[in-house]
């Protein structure tokens, strides 16, 4: 039986077995080695992101890396301290190192005081998966990264429960289109925010009721969205002149997509995206919408955003059209992109368990 | 207690914390690269062999003392490095412990012990000899001959002889077939050796932000020796080579063995490696190099500090081969005067040469890390204006991932330190015994005399401390850039 430790390092392998794109507000410091957002929670900094690496030791003392998973404390929005861990990155041997990983973290999460340890699970991946593939601030490309089989059973078992499933759909772009353009819509007021307008703009937004599934609202500098830089054709905003109102405008959604970077990243070699230089330069086969929001469940708003989105992927050459984070909550949306083509092409499973103390 | 032939230790600085608790703190944790090698070369010559680093032994257990390896070892001879002279009150204080707790003789090696070899030995009871230069070979030599005490001819040797400072009469400089032979990642030799290549990643306990988490392992990649140039600053430049080791011009680690040093660090589970010899612009040792790296598919991070600028090809190449995960390159255009650059820096570049490169660098998606000093000769507070303009620049438009500045500590042997007058200094720091106060007062928590070692003729030394505090907080309190 091997002997398994932990510790906190993120190897350079890690980068090979599982390409990433990072997303935290930190690029600059890990470059140089090192994690230093901290978390301030009740007048503490804390030590938000916990490189959790479990080696096994050879007999003659040396170690052989086995798993990686990177783990990151957050707040909630009820103000309680979670753990959330990413799907652990299969380095060598068959994954038997899990145990040790999840006992290291418990220890992390306990220590911290976190109401709970939680796990992403890339439960289901079909195909290609876009730019972000996380709600996490680690983005790995799917298509290449060694994920280690997470057998949900198995974790039940551990005391971990399935809490939230985030789903990512997928459509052929052309078909969109054709679909999108056989109804009679009004586009009157859908229009491209620059990021100076969107900053402007950006809480009104983010305070929409409908909204695409981050972790925390509470604590936000972890989701990827509020990171992934803005640039020209790549936000829309619907607004809708006020019954009452004098020509007054109020934002009824709002659209954010990206070009697959992953595709970028062959060409840039690194993961961080402050190095990705004029991205629209560049030719892609895939675009994700990747933050969103909604007043109300009206078609007359999505569709129009999404119309708008896809035509300026269209433009750049794009021909699959992604639109991800929606929680399972939300089936009136994944209905209602099932009726124009899009198909459900990811899941992740959030599996959380309490944390004693 | 085990007897031992030879005992490495590494003086770690200390410094006494400002604050109330007036803690006993390290400091520049880095080993010289040449420590293991040397280490090694003995072990392989049948000598026993065990190296100690005082910092990485306090780290890991706050009551350690230097006393309690002479506890556990009965050594014939220690062997302490003062490379650097930030080391100089440490590395004779634990001769003196090693004196008087062991029968051992007390050897000091490196640039700061050869330079003032003779003032050393004059002065310190406790060190026995000291080796100049290279120590290779005048290191197993002096093995040999101690039992028969006829250190005369040992190379490199200035010792004590009958109560008589005496230098050896033969000379060594290591060539290409020296090199060839060492093994600079023997870390089986170190004691506690996991924690070192963790630990001088980051301050250690110095770090004032607890939540700020070292996640790479680092450690040192011994290139070469010796430089082309003299830097007015430098104490390692051609002139200053010449005097100490008499090497005339560098010479090159050859590429088979860096290839096998490299492949021992991924053993040792090493993500970043420190690349710091690059004595020649025309780099195509390197380019040779990183084919020969990639071609064996060695997979590992680097941070490249150019001493000159390069092409692009050379940022191309060096995205290609190095894993981009904690990779950068590394330049130094110590100031924004272009005046001021071409009378201090042997490698000198105009301001829109630098923009240019940075170009590249951006171009290529590889971050840059920029370092600025002051205290430079001829650098009026006019001048360091430039200084921080520049900077505000380049963070603004390039990728830069880390920019500093600062001030110049005056090194002993450099072009300023040897003809202060040429360089308009009048300094402070002129013998050991000053370097060596500088440092006791450090270690005692006691406020020092001079910091840099030095005023100009165009600024005061507490001028050039405020410039480079002036420069890091105009820095931190900047938003744009590459976050
Ligand atoms: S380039 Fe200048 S600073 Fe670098 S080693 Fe040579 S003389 Fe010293």
């Amino acid at each position: 039986m091997p002997v398994f430790e932990m510790e906190l390092h993120l190897p350079v392998k890690v980068f090979r077995r599982a390409p990433f794109i990072y997303t935290g507000v930190d690029s600059r410091s890990l470059i140089l080695g090192a994690f230093s957002d901290p978390l301030t929670n009740r007048g503490m900094n804390l030590q938000r992101a916990f490189p959790l690496l479990v080696s096994s030791r050879h007999p003659d003392g040396r170690l052989a890396d086995q798993l990686f998973s990177l783990a990151f404390l957050y707040i909630d929005d009820d103000e309680r301290r979670r753990l959330h861990l990413t799907h652990p990155i299969l380095l060598e041997g068959e994954g038997e190192a899990l145990e040790t990983l999840l006992s290291g973290a418990n220890r992390i999460a306990s220590t911290l005081g976190c109401a709970s340890m939680d796990i992403e699970a890339h439960h289901e991946v079909l195909g290609s998966i876009s730019f972000p593939s996380s709600m996490s601030p680690i983005s790995y490309d799917l298509g290449k990264a060694t994920l280690i089989g997470l057998n949900e059973v198995s974790l039940i078992k551990k005391g971990f429960r399935a809490v939230e499933e985030i789903r990512c759909l997928s459509a052929d772009i052309h078909y969109l289109e054709d679909r999108l353009s056989d109804e009679k819509r009004s586009n009157e007021y859908v229009a491209a925010a620059s990021p100076k307008e969107f900053k402007e703009i950006e809480k009104m937004c983010r305070s929409l009721p409908i909204r695409s599934y981050t972790l925390s609202n509470a604590d936000a500098t972890l989701n990827p969205a509020e990171n992934i830089p803005i640039s020209e054709g790549t936000t829309w905003i619907i607004r809708r002149r006020r019954r009452w109102g004098f020509g007054e405008l109020t934002v009824e959604g709002f659209m954010r997509w990206s070009p697959n970077l992953f595709e970028a990243m062959e060409r840039f070699r690194t993961p961080y995206l402050p190095l990705f230089q004029d991205i629209l330069r560049y030719e892609y086969r895939a675009g994700k919408v990747f933050e969103w929001g909604f007043r109300s469940r009206d078609k007359g708003i999505i569709l129009p955003l999404l119309s708008a989105a896809a035509e300026a992927m269209k433009h750049m050459g794009i021909e699959t059209i992604q639109l991800g984070c929606v929680d399972f909550r939300q089936g009136f949306l994944k209905n209602l992109l099932e009726e124009y083509g899009f198909k459900v092409v990811h899941r992740i499973r959030l599996m959380r368990r309490t944390v004693e103390h | 207690m085990k007897e031992l032939d030879i005992l490495f230790i590494h003086p770690a600085t200390h410094y006494r914390s400002s604050d109330q608790d007036g803690r006993d703190l390290v400091t520049f944790l880095v080993m010289p690269l040449g420590t293991l090698a040397l280490a090694d070369l003995l072990d392989r010559n049948g000598y026993s062999t065990v190296v100690y680093h005082t910092g990485i032994e306090q780290l890991q257990d706050r009551s350690f003392k230097v006393e309690d390896i002479f506890r556990l070892y009965e050594p014939r001879v220690v062997g302490i490095d003062l490379h650097w002279f930030v080391h100089s009150y440490d590395a004779v204080r634990i001769a003196e412990i090693a004196k008087h707790n062991s029968n051992a003789h007390v050897v000091l090696g490196g640039f700061t012990a050869s330079y003032y070899a003779e003032e050393i030995l004059n002065r310190f009871g406790c060190v026995d000899a000291i080796i100049r230069g290279d120590a290779e070979r005048p290191l197993l030599e002096l093995m040999r001959h101690l039992e028969n005490s006829e250190l005369g001819g040992v190379p490199n040797l200035v010792y004590r002889g009958r109560g008589v400072i005496k230098r050896s009469r033969r000379e060594f400089i290591a060539g290409v077939d020296d090199l060839r032979g060492l093994d600079y990642a023997n870390f089986e030799l170190l004691h506690n050796r996991e924690r070192y290549c963790r630990l001088i990643s980051q301050s250690g306990d110095l770090d004032p932000h607890p939540w700020r988490v070292s996640v790479k392992r680092h450690a040192w990649l011994p290139l070469g020796r010796g430089c082309s140039v003299d830097c007015s600053y430098c104490g390692g430049g051609r002139g200053a080579q010449r005097l100490i080791t008499g090497r005339p011009e560098p010479i090159y680690q050859p590429k088979e063995q860096v290839l096998e040093t490299l492949s021992k660090f991924m053993e040792y589970g090493i993500d970043s490696v420190y690349m710091d010899f690059d004595p020649y612009p025309d780099r195509r040792y390197y380019h040779e190099l990183f084919e020969m790296i990639r071609r064996e598919g060695i997979d590992i991070s680097a941070q490249f500090l150019l001493w000159s600028l390069s092409d692009r090809g050379f940022v191309r190449e060096f995205a290609r081969t190095f894993n981009p995960l904690y990779s950068t390159l590394t330049i130094s255009p110590e100031t924004g005067s272009e005046e001021v650059r071409i009378r201090n820096k042997g490698f000198h570049y105009t301001n829109e040469e630098l923009t240019r490169w940075l170009e590249y660098a951006k171009e290529e998606a590889v971050p840059v890390e920029a370092y600025f000093s002051t205290g430079l000769s001829s650098e009026t507070p006019e001048a360091f204006e430039e200084t921080i303009r520049l900077a505000e620049r380049m963070v603004k438009r390039y990728p830069i991932a880390s920019i500093a500045c600062n001030p110049l500590v005056l090194e002993p042997g450099s072009p300023r330190h040897l003809s202060p007058e040429d360089f308009g200094l009048r300094i402070k720091f002129r013998d050991f015994l000053d370097y060596y106060e500088r440092f006791r007062r450090l270690a005692l928590g006691l406020p020092p005399e001079s910091r840099l070692g030095y005023d100009t003729e165009w600024q005061s030394e507490h001028q050039i401390i405020d410039n480079s505090f002036r420069f890091n907080q105009m820095i931190s309190s900047m938003k744009e850039g590459f976050q």
